[in-house]
């Protein structure tokens, strides 16, 4: 599965996540920001992780990528970082 | 997302359950204006790695729970504890783990239920008393004092670090004093104690401490309130353990729970 693919399939889980809320023309890419341009709440990311172990099984543990990082690391988290975790761990598979 | 009605409310849980049935259950409590996230960025997968069924939930009127009017007092939280256990099937002693506000709960529910408790850990945190509710309001009127004023949030000691989590933490303060009776509860008696008893803590029990926090200043008070415990003070800390100093908690906490894990199975610990 290519990034890109990853990407818009996590674009959808994101969308999920936020449920409702309109992000109106703000598009998803690598670049966006979790914090700064999607207002996503620590506990909003906690969801994801689950929404993306059941899209792409339990080997995606975003509960031990993100222990791994600091707190500053997680507030600039973009997109792009996870599609980039997902893509790597689903090779590895 | 895992949703459970507890005690009438609906809770947003998140368990970390490893292949073994027989995994011993350890419930995750976060602190005020917080969330099961500062566990869940930090020590909770380390955690379930040791073999526990780890139990991570959202407390009432926090994080993706639902947010009723009323019921924020020690004892109602204690009762979402129960009832969110007995919802989830879980029989038996559980390991707690509390931050802050929620080590406050632990200390309360090993109290109120000292045989359902099979060891306790706390940081930055100490039980219920009338004096101990009078500090945790003068630190949520301390934040809603700043709620207005981006320069006084940035001052503080969070903001100076983290300005995006220091404005979370004072918007939910000011959500949670416009649309609910927290700040009355956690005054209202019920649950606090003034004295406690000899024996009133019967499980192992670790008290982790930043060593500049304000609770640090007063920690021969609070180790005068338990029964004889292990006390790790962090140097250099203040009371966002969790967000600043994952791990040193974790260097602390999961050689700990290792050592009674292994107690319970009748090994011998190193």
């Amino acid at each position: 599965m290519t990034t890109e693919t990853v990407l818009a399939e996590i674009g959808d889980l994101i969308r999920e996540v936020l449920d409702g809320y309109d992000l109106g023309a703000v598009p998803i890419t690598s670049d966006t920001s979790f914090d700064a341009d999607l207002a996503f709440e620590s506990i909003d990311l906690v969801v994801l992780g689950t929404l993306l172990a059941e899209r792409y099984g339990s080997g995606i543990d975003l509960a031990g990528f993100l222990s791994a990082r600091t707190l500053s690391e997680i507030i600039t988290l973009r997109v792009g970082d996870l599609a980039g975790y997902v893509t790597a761990r689903l090779e590895h598979a | 997302m895992a949703h459970i009605i507890a005690n009438g409310v609906r809770l947003h849980v998140q368990r970390m359950r490893p292949a073994d049935p027989g995994a011993p259950p350890l419930v995750l409590i976060h602190g005020l204006l917080d969330t099961m996230a500062s566990y869940y960025f930090t020590i909770a997968a380390a955690v379930a790695g040791l073999g526990f069924d780890v139990i991570a939930y959202d407390l009432r009127g926090h994080g993706r729970s639902e947010r009723p009017r009323q019921g924020y007092g020690v004892d109602d939280a204690t009762d979402d504890l129960t009832g969110l256990l007995t919802e989830l099937g879980v029989a038996g002693p559980v390991h707690l783990i509390g931050f802050s506000w929620g080590g406050t709960v632990a200390f309360r529910f090993a109290h109120r239920f000292p045989d359902g408790v099979a060891s306790l850990i706390v940081i930055e945190s100490e039980p219920p008393t009338v004096a101990w509710a009078d500090r945790a309001i003068d630190g949520l009127r301390e934040l809603s004092a700043h709620l207005s004023d981006a320069e006084e949030v940035a001052r503080t000691e969070l903001g100076a670090l983290v300005p995006a989590m220091a404005r979370r933490l004072t918007r939910r303060a000011r959500e949670l004093a416009v649309a609910t009776t927290l700040v009355e509860d956690i005054t209202d008696r019920t649950g606090l104690v003034d004295v406690y008893p000899d024996g009133w803590l019967r499980c192992p029990l670790l008290l982790i401490v930043g060593g500049d926090s304000r609770l640090h200043s007063r920690l021969d008070a609070i180790v005068g309130l338990l029964p004889p415990c292990d006390v790790v003070v962090v140097p250099g800390q203040h009371h966002q353990l969790l967000a600043f100093a994952p791990g040193e908690v974790a260097a602390a906490v999961l050689p700990w729970l290792a050592a009674r894990r292994d107690a319970r199975a009748g090994a011998v610990a190193p």
